[in-house]
């Protein structure tokens, strides 16, 4: 049950109205229900942001450090106790903007872990200033004359970072976040989402889709299936969100590898 | 009894090592109190370096020699630093196959060939522990005991033919240093 | 008896973390405190402990504290630079009351300053390096054995306090090779475990109305929040002032409350001194052997040794000003810690400082003739 892992007791939640973070939330929650796990097992580690307020709202074993640190504080958490499912939850600020260093060697190191970045674009807790993934020539309160820079494409750059599982979805297209959530999951190794989520109130209405419907519909007219966008050029696929998974390959993760070393030791010595 | 000893050069000679095998001997095998604390700059290798080694019968706290008994140079640059810079009373010994010395301090200071003794020991890159045997033998700091048992605890991962080059260098060494110390007091 | 080993300073320091029951480390590596992580990640694979190298010395202390909540002991080693990058999660072991060790073997600074030349400059960081109201402990060896057996204390004085302990090393310390004593296996006594959670109904994280709650570990049978931002007993967010007020002073009180216990200062030949030294980690040695030659004159002088430097040893200092005729602070920084004797120097007598900055270590001659000085 559902209730069984929101913590209903915080709840009304603290998002605006057409922010995507419940519906990740719910979907998250809805998996990890799933698993039949013993609810003390399982750890969430959020960054700061909107989306790092997830913690208030699940029943679970939480941490909610600093931001851009939550996958530094999830390391620690998974080698301590490698029995641990640790999900980290981060915003496209935390995940890879202030965070970016973190992000690469988790996924290079192939931490037993799911991240889930939401990137809604922009920072929205402080008002609506510009992140790492903002797109070119967006306006934010921190870009008022048009954003200069080129946003990150995070699943490339986990992918090459070595990433073993990597994916994107969007909040338009529940039944497709549900599975990859839930393939994350399934997965051994490091294990990224990343969610396309709309900020009505801030990056909306700066780029004329204040209602919460205009930006859900820009979403989904900007996504475009993996399968599809082998057959599209690069100027066509120019600011589109491509959706699908990525990397979805096996590789040993780093708390098996490291008790190999432990277990070797112990070998020689006794 | 305190006596303070300074070992320098440049990095990579073995100084620390050097610092650390006298350091063990006197405090693991003749149970004595030994400091050693060593000076060097960022680069691991070629710039100047120095161990400074104190060995007492009793608690030592301040673990810098500034009072050294012995002043032993490896290299131009250690040389440099301390021949005529010491306190009156202190030996200074250096390696006259590296180091040219001062002709005006001909009497107060020693050249001996070290990399000579270190080749045909079988390696130059015993000098460090030709040095050790020299401080031993011309200094009440440890026995030859306690630095044979040094060497050879050291040495004995990498086989007895490595550890029997060094024991035979620390031998020489300490003939080397008891000869000298003769010459001294005479 | 133990084992008599000639040891390095940075290598006691991992023995002494290992036998107080640490088991992880994370860290990055910096001069000149490089040998704790080379001799951890030897020795922690050995013993079923987890080494990793973080990429940065910020990922490091939060890989530690996440560790800590895990129900590891852990520590870290780094020196002023990194140290300043571990200042922001500093924030979230204070706040978030997570026990964790964290090694400075201090360096010559500010900035990347001179890697390998010993100073004390980090005092005033080690007290105030991360923002906000909080206390700190930070404990000064100013041994090799010290290394050992404080390490010992540093991991107590976590867990009992659920605080973050700064190991005030230096490189003087640091890099020091002397002899040391290492108890055989079955002479070290248990590591001190937290007080049994007991049977509470709702376990709360942070209650602390009758002395802080012990803290859980995630995978046991609590679930818990552990929260860097300003919370309740259960760890949830909340911005009540009344809240805000009561945790802030806690988080003060619980260390500036307990000072008897946590101060810890060797007194030496202060029975019939009408001078004292005051000195802490490797510059304490220096004050030792100016006593030395002091006393070796016939000047009546003692040391106070902090190897508590925070919290302030009020009540030892207090009895030194009140003893002595005149008070002597060597410090390898411009004076981090003197002000602290000063502001209790209710007699007005003399106090003054002995400091050097240029990467060497301060000669006990040096503070021999700064006595002579304030004698004349």
């Amino acid at each position: 049950m559902l209730q069984d892992y929101l913590l209903e007791e915080n709840l009304p939640h603290f998002w605006c109205a057409g922010c995507g973070s419940g519906i990740v939330l719910q979907s998250l929650l809805r998996n990890i229900d799933k698993q039949g796990w013993k609810r003390e097992d399982t750890v969430v580690v959020t960054g700061i942001g909107c989306w790092g307020k997830a913690d208030d709202y699940i029943k679970t074993n939480t941490f909610h450090g600093t931001h851009g640190r939550a996958l530094a504080f999830s390391t620690g958490i998974k080698l301590a106790n490698p029995d641990l499912h640790v999900f980290t939850l981060m915003g496209d600020g935390d995940g890879i903007t202030i965070g970016g260093n973190h992000l690469i060697h988790a996924a290079r190191r192939n931490i037993d872990l799911v991240a889930i970045m939401v990137n809604n674009l922009n920072y929205g807790m402080t008002g609506g200033q510009y992140s790492g993934t903002t797109p070119r020539d967006a306006i934010t309160k921190t870009s008022p004359y048009g954003h200069i820079e080129t946003g990150f494409d995070v699943c490339r750059v986990v992918q090459a970072a070595g990433g073993s599982f990597v994916a994107r979805g969007t909040v338009y297209d529940v039944v497709q976040l549900n599975k990859l959530i839930e393939q994350a999951i399934a997965h051994k190794g490091f294990s990224f989402v990343e969610v396309i989520s709309p900020c009505p109130t801030h990056f909306g209405r700066s780029n004329h889709m204040a209602a919460a419907v205009e930006m859900m519909r820009w979403i989904k007219e900007q996504t475009v299936p993996l399968a599809r966008a082998a057959s599209m050029s690069p100027q066509e696929l120019e600011g589109k969100f491509v959706t699908g998974v990525f990397e979805n390959s096996q590789r040993e993760d780093y708390s098996t590898a490291y008790q190999r070393v432990v277990d070797r030791l112990k070998g020689e010595a006794g | 009894m305190k006596k303070e000893i300074i070992i320098s050069g440049v990095g990579g000679q073995g100084l620390i090592l050097c610092g650390t095998l006298l350091g063990e001997a006197a405090v693991i095998h003749d149970k004595k109190y030994a400091t050693l604390s060593s000076e060097y700059g960022v680069e691991t290798r070629g710039t100047f370096a120095k161990s400074d080694v104190i060995i007492s019968d009793r608690e030592i706290y301040f673990p810098d020699a500034t009072q050294p008994n012995l002043v032993v140079c490896l290299a131009q640059a250690a040389y440099a630093r301390y021949s005529g810079a010491v306190p009156k009373g202190t030996l200074l010994l250096y390696n006259a196959d590296e180091i040219t010395g001062d002709p005006a301090r001909a009497g107060c200071e020693w050249g001996l060939s070290l990399t000579s003794m270190a080749r045909a020991q079988g390696a130059a890159a015993t000098i460090n522990i030709i040095t050790l045997g020299i401080i031993a033998g011309m200094t009440d700091t440890v026995t030859l005991a306690g630095a044979k048992d040094a060497v050879e605890e050291f040495f004995s991962p990498k086989g007895q033919k490595i550890v029997q080059m060094n024991l035979g260098a620390l031998e020489l060494g300490y003939q080397t240093g008891m000869q000298l110390r003769r010459a001294a007091s005479a | 008896m133990g084992k008599i080993r000639f040891m390095q300073g940075n290598e006691a320091m991992t023995e002494g973390a290992i036998a107080a029951g640490a088991r992880f480390y994370a860290g990055y590596p910096i001069t000149p405190s490089t040998e704790v992580a080379e001799t951890s990640a030897i020795r922690l694979p050995q013993v079923g402990g987890v080494y990793i190298q973080m990429e940065d010395e910020i990922g490091s202390i939060a890989a530690l504290i996440g560790a800590a909540c895990a129900g590891k002991k852990a520590y870290t080693a780094t020196s002023g630079p990194g140290l300043s990058l571990m200042a922001e999660n500093l924030g979230v072991a204070v706040l978030g009351e997570v026990p964790c060790v964290i090694i400075d073997v201090q360096r010559s600074g500010p900035s990347t300053g001179m890697a390998t030349r010993p100073a004390q400059g980090d005092v005033m960081q080690a007290r105030w390096g991360t923002h906000g109201d909080h206390a700190m402990i930070a404990l000064a060896p100013s041994s090799v054995q010290d290394c050992y057996d404080l390490m010992r204390t540093a991991f107590a004085y976590a867990q009992r306090y659920r605080t973050p302990v700064i190991f005030l090393a230096d490189e003087i310390i640091g890099h020091l090779r002397e002899r040391c004593v290492i108890p055989d296996p079955e002479e070290i006594p248990p590591a001190e475990q937290p007080d049994a959670i007991g049977n509470l109904q709702e376990y709360r994280p942070y209650d602390h109305t009758n002395g802080l709650a012990p803290l859980a570990a995630y995978g046991s049978k609590h679930i818990f929040k552990i929260n860097g931002s300003m919370h309740d007993q259960m760890g949830r967010p909340c911005a009540d002032p009344q809240n805000a007020d009561q945790v802030i002073r806690h988080l003060s009180e619980k260390i500036e409350g307990a000072k008897d216990e946590i101060t810890l200062t060797r007194a030496y030949r202060m029975e019939d001194a009408s001078y004292v030294l005051i000195a802490y980690g490797g510059t304490a040695r220096s004050a030792l052997s100016a006593m030395e030659l002091a006393r070796a004159e016939g000047i009546p002088v003692g040391v106070l040794q902090l190897v508590t430097v925070w919290p302030v040893a009020e009540k030892e200092i207090d009895a030194a000003l009140a003893q002595v005729k005149a008070v002597v602070v060597p410090e390898l920084n411009l004076g981090q810690f003197i002000g602290e004797v000063r502001v209790r120097n209710r007699r007005n007598i003399p106090v003054v400082g002995v400091n050097r900055v240029d990467g060497k270590p301060i000669e006990p001659a040096e503070i021999l003739e700064k006595l002579r000085e304030v004698m004349a």
